[in-house]
């Protein structure tokens, strides 16, 4: 399945699931608008593809590799 | 009437609070958590501005404060600061605000960049939605100012809030219901029982419950429930999505849409792109970061401390010395000794750094205001992760520069235990203002052309030291940290100048009362100290009580280059803050002259590494021990900063001498 790992800069797409977030990063990640059904935008990849910068309802996040890889998107 | 001051990071609510509040204060101490609460007076009553948080339920420390004042504080209403252009993130905070039944005034702020991004809110009808009183204001252009003034003059009773949570979540929250006082106000009981559903431990503090094992049990049974579902991924996520529903509708009801416009956005990305560049971007860091440095030392901040200290030692201390000999006093007497050479040479000297440290702080407010820090703490989060840290310990680390202590209090925005207390522990590494009197009275005596470099260089080595010894920390004791980064980017905007103004002045203040408590006692105890020894007043020096204590210590400094009395006494004083290693030096010595001779070149340098290293100050250890409440770690970084520091200099003293 396509995660945000997978997007290219400029893309729009709708999270699906975020399965392999843990539940305390999952619930940070609540807080700040990263979860399932809302649409998201890959602006850039930083730091040689270390980390995603994403938008969300009109805010910019951060976010590390490692967890774009575990959020899958479709649509 | 007082109020509390509540919202998501970054919606403006120092700026409220400063356009409110005419006087404004550090509450430091709270019940055990020295807590960035600050209180200011406004004209219907109190203000207390707690921190930013997202949500009631804390992932960070910095967010338990807020559970804590909720429930403890003493106050008549909560201001909630909510920022107008991000509504749908900022309700999720309001509603649990709302729910817990008391007087809500809702800021709807910023409402300058909503109008301006084509959008346009219904507060009537958000004020009937919510069943609360709210205001639209723009706390930059002052708009609404008035309104919200005029609705805080009474409370009006909270309307009783309520949202519907679906039947399983109800039950729970039935249940655990069942399992408190009674006698507890009813929307106060459903309120706790909503966070402790959602996961906010912290609530068990505050509120009775009669069987805590049923809790878990009741939290279990209902998560299974919501799962199986599908109403979420887990409690907590299903109790969002009900609150997102709610929110959704209300923002389709209160928002509209007049035009289209971003064009500010986009020239923001191309901004990021550059700033956030893994080598330009790392060129910018250091060209700020120089330009800081230049300003504080060499521009404007050496012409104005020159300033004050010829001023100081050529009107006012001849001047006291006047007025004292007019009265009577003996020339060469004790009280003139303890006056001039103790107080003023003393306090007066630690003044004439008042301006350079106002520059600097000045400077890190305003970057800190435009939003640049978030994009260094991005762009250097995946070279501080090789050390074991994250990118948000740049921010603390860079606010070590101005001071340890609120540096050692800004970790608590990362929100892993052991990347906080590596952090933590590196931080006393960062060479703070304090240190710079030392830095320049040596720099100037043994290194005069070089001295900027000098000074520089002790920067530095401060930073690779803390970086190396978070490198070698995170490899042994602090191994598996969690090892995770998310970070809002908000957007850049200018620095507003009378938040600018406002912190730094406060921090001055701070510094200033520093100087004035520890500094003033520091001071006439190390006068007093060297003023007698064991056989009554002093004869010499070298006879005193700190001469004795000087000796004690001198032979340990001896493979470091400062085996000497003098040197090892401005030490021990300098624990108690170290703008005194300075004022020690100079009282103990007798004059920049006598310093002079006797150092060279390589000790002096020897001595500048120590003083950077040793030890944090007595401000700074007091932080570390409330802000980790154990006494073991407190002792341990002691322990650890001073080991650091006589290693460093000894590398510097012993290598330095072959080649010398
Ligand atoms: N355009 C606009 N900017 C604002 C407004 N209120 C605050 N700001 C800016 O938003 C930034 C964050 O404000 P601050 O008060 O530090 O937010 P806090 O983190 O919530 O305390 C600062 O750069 C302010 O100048 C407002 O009403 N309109």
């Amino acid at each position: 399945m396509k995660t945000i790992y997978d997007m290219n800069i400029g893309d729009t797409s709708v999270i699906k699931s975020m399965d392999g977030i843990s539940r305390q990063v999952f619930h940070r990640f609540l807080d700040l608008g990263i979860m399932p059904c809302a649409k998201v935008k890959l602006l850039n990849k930083i730091n040689f593809n270390q980390l995603f910068i994403i938008e969300i309802e009109d805010v910019e996040i951060c976010i590390r590799q490692k967890d774009a890889k575990n959020i899958q998107i479709g649509g | 009437m007082r109020y509390l001051l509540i919202g998501n990071p970054n919606v403006g609510k120092s700026s409220v609070f400063n356009l409110m509040s005419k006087t404004y204060a550090h509450v430091g101490n709270y019940g055990g958590i020295t807590v960035e609460k600050k209180q200011g007076i406004f004209i219907h009553g109190d203000l207390i501005d707690l921190p930013g948080t997202y949500s009631v339920s804390p992932t960070s420390e910095d967010e338990g404060i807020v559970t804590k004042s909720l429930l403890t504080d003493e106050y008549d209403g909560i201001i909630n600061v909510i920022d107008s252009a991000h509504l749908k993130r900022n309700l999720h905070l309001t509603i649990q605000l709302l729910e817990l039944g008391k007087p809500v005034v809702l800021v709807l702020n910023m409402i300058d960049e909503l109008v301006n991004s084509g959008k346009r809110l219904d507060i009537v009808k958000l004020r009937t939605k919510l069943k609360s009183k709210a205001v639209s204001i723009s706390a930059r252009t002052k708009e609404g100012l008035d309104d919200l003034l005029n609705e805080l003059k009474a409370v009006a009773d909270n309307q009783g809030f309520k949202l519907y949570y679906g039947m399983a979540i109800e039950k729970a929250i039935d249940n655990l219901i069942a399992l408190m006082d009674k006698n507890n106000n009813p929307t106060l009981n459903r309120w706790a029982a909503l966070q402790i559903l959602e996961g906010n431990k912290d609530i068990l503090n505050y509120i009775e419950v009669s069987d805590k094992a049923k809790i878990s049990l009741i939290i279990s049974s209902c998560e299974e429930t919501v799962i199986n579902d599908k109403l979420g991924f887990s409690l907590k996520g299903a109790i969002f999505n009900y609150r997102r529903e709610f929110i959704n509708n209300l923002i389709n009801d209160c928002l509209t849409t007049v035009s289209n416009k971003n064009y500010l956005k986009i020239k923001n990305h191309k901004l990021d792109r550059i700033v956030m560049h893994p080598f330009y971007g790392l060129l910018i860091f250091f060209a700020v970061m120089f330009s800081i440095y230049f300003f504080t030392f060499d521009l404007l901040g050496t012409i104005l401390s020159d300033g004050i200290d010829i001023f100081i030692s050529e009107s006012f201390s001849p001047f006291i010395e006047n007025i004292l000999l007019f009265f009577g006093a003996k020339e060469e007497g004790i009280l003139i000794s303890l006056l001039l050479d103790g107080v003023i040479a003393g306090v007066g000297g630690i003044l004439v750094f008042v301006p350079q440290i106002a520059i600097l702080f000045l400077m890190l407010a305003v970057i800190e205001s435009t939003g640049y820090m978030a994009r260094v703490a991005i762009m250097l989060d995946t070279l501080l992760s090789k050390f074991g840290l994250n990118g948000k310990s740049i921010i603390p680390l860079v606010t070590g520069i101005g001071c340890n202590v609120p540096a050692i209090m800004a970790t608590r925005t990362i929100a892993d235990k052991k990347e906080r207390l590596l952090t933590i522990l590196i931080i006393p590494f960062m060479s703070c203002s304090a240190r710079i009197p030392v830095y320049a009275l040596m720099a100037t005596l043994f290194f005069d052309k070089y001295k900027a470099l000098v000074i520089l260089s002790m920067y530095i080595i401060g930073a690779l030291v803390a970086l190396i010894s978070a490198k070698l920390l995170s490899l042994s004791i602090f191994k598996n940290t969690a090892n995770q980064f998310v970070l809002e980017i908000p957007p850049y905007r200018l620095p507003s100048g009378k938040n600018v103004y406002r912190q730094t002045k406060l921090m001055i203040n701070d510094f200033i009362a520093k100087a004035g408590k520890f500094i003033l006692l520091g001071t006439i105890v190390l006068w007093f100290l060297q003023y007698v020894g064991p056989g009554g007043v002093a004869k010499t020096q070298d006879t005193s009580f700190l001469a004795y204590l000087g000796n004690f210590f001198a032979p340990l400094f001896k493979p470091i280059g400062f085996g000497a009395w003098q040197a090892s006494s401005s030490l021990i004083v300098g624990f108690l803050a170290k703008e005194l290693i300075f004022s020690s030096m100079m009282v103990i010595y007798g004059g920049e002259a006598l310093v002079s001779t006797a150092f060279t070149g390589l000790s002096a340098f020897s001595f500048m590494v120590f003083s950077l290293l040793y030890l944090p100050c007595l401000a700074t250890v007091g932080t570390i021990h409330q802000e980790t409440k154990s006494l073991r770690f407190t002792l341990s970084s002691l322990l650890f900063t001073f080991a650091v520091a006589y290693f460093v200099s000894f590398i510097v003293y012993q290598v330095g001498s072959i080649f010398i």
